[in-house]
């Protein structure tokens, strides 16, 4: 298990610890403030000068060998802060990826839960779509910004429905995510896919930390596998390849960042979630 | 070489109803948002670009800007 289910897990991964969707826990991390600021000022946020440097062309600053390090260890540093975060900074906001079987585990001990428009895909693609299943006090905070309304308004879903739009969501190739806002307080579930999710886009093209690799990673049983091909297009991590010869997917388990997607779409079951600590090598690797 | 992209904000009068480089953009580089803090108001949004070493130049915003805002170098 990871760091932060040892911290904020009793026992179990953090993100099943009921009391992470507690009201309570939101009251004790002032979170309705903290997302008040954080969602209303998002894309303010995410382009954010840093140590006075600007954000535009962060890739090139990100690959110099001295600045680059310095940046990434700076930016860690703050999305993981525990206490007196401070949303301007997304302080105490990162995610890790879940696999469909945890996602509605996570559906059924978090309330309220609402549709609301995701507001990375808005930023990035002009896109209203609405993806993003909030919890408890964010339902409240995205109600009051006109951005991240969907159409027919924020509206409260029941168990069963959310947990059928997740599928839906995973059929259709969608990474589901859970998100810190901010940590231990959990605030949405995401529907993402690359490169319009910042959060994915940032974490595979310059490896900052904002969202962590599941507590999975997926292994391929060759005998069952019948080479059909329908695993090969559902990566999002560049994990997943078909090489013809050996006509089987080839997984590379570093990049392999457990969402089960190709898992999911196997008709045959050939291809299986395996906790990440049976893994010598990987599980450490978030 | 660092690529450089500009777009002409004179230009780009209405980003929150065009959205076509946003939406065209292969790698997903480009940007809307609120120059100041918050706004609702959609006069204030603008487009920027900022992921800049990502660009390819493969110019499709370029064919697909309207109001020939934008200049990639």
């Amino acid at each position: 298990m990871c760091q932060w289910c040892y911290k904020h897990g009793a026992g179990n991964k953090w993100y099943l610890n009921s009391k992470n969707y507690l009201r309570e826990t939101a009251e004790e991390v002032n979170a309705q403030q903290y997302l008040e600021m954080l969602w209303k000022n998002f894309e303010k946020v995410y382009i954010q000068k840093i140590f006075g440097i600007s954000s535009k062309g962060v890739g090139y600053k990100l690959k110099n060998p001295l600045l680059g390090r310095l940046l990434k260890w700076y930016i860690n540093r703050w999305l993981h802060k525990e206490k007196n975060q401070d949303p301007l900074r997304a302080e105490g906001h990162f995610g890790q990826v879940v696999p469909l079987e945890d996602a509605k585990k996570i559906l059924e001990i978090a309330e309220p839960i609402a549709r609301i428009n995701c507001a990375c895909r808005w930023m990035q693609r002009g896109i209203k779509d609405d993806c993003c299943l909030a919890f408890g006090v964010l339902t409240e905070v995205a109600a009051k910004l006109p951005r991240y309304v969907p159409e027919h308004g924020v509206k409260k879903l029941t168990i069963d429905k959310a947990q059928k739009f997740v599928e839906e969501m995973n059929k259709r190739g969608r990474v589901n995510t859970i998100w810190f806002g901010p940590i231990p307080h959990i605030g949405a579930l995401c529907n993402c896919d690359y490169p319009q999710c910042t959060g994915i886009r940032i974490r595979r093209d310059y490896e900052i930390l904002t969202l962590h690799k599941s507590e999975y990673v997926v292994r391929v049983d060759p005998n069952k596998c019948t080479s059909c091909r329908k695993c090969a297009t559902r990566c999002q991590f560049g994990a997943l390849t078909f090489p013809d010869s050996i006509g089987r997917p080839y997984i590379d388990m570093w990049k392999c960042f457990g969402c089960g997607l190709c898992a999911t779409t196997c008709p045959e079951e050939a291809i299986t979630l395996v906790d990440r600590e049976t893994i010598p090598m990987l599980k450490e690797a978030y | 070489m660092k690529t450089k992209i500009k777009i002409d904000q004179a230009k780009c009068t209405k980003p929150e109803e065009c959205r076509k480089c946003l939406q065209a953009c292969p790698p997903a580089i480009f940007m809307i948002y609120s120059p100041e803090k918050y706004s609702n108001d959609p006069k204030e949004w603008k487009v920027d670009v900022i992921f800049t070493d990502l660009c390819t130049k493969c110019y499709e915003c370029i064919n697909v800007c309207p109001k020939d805002a934008i200049e990639i170098r």
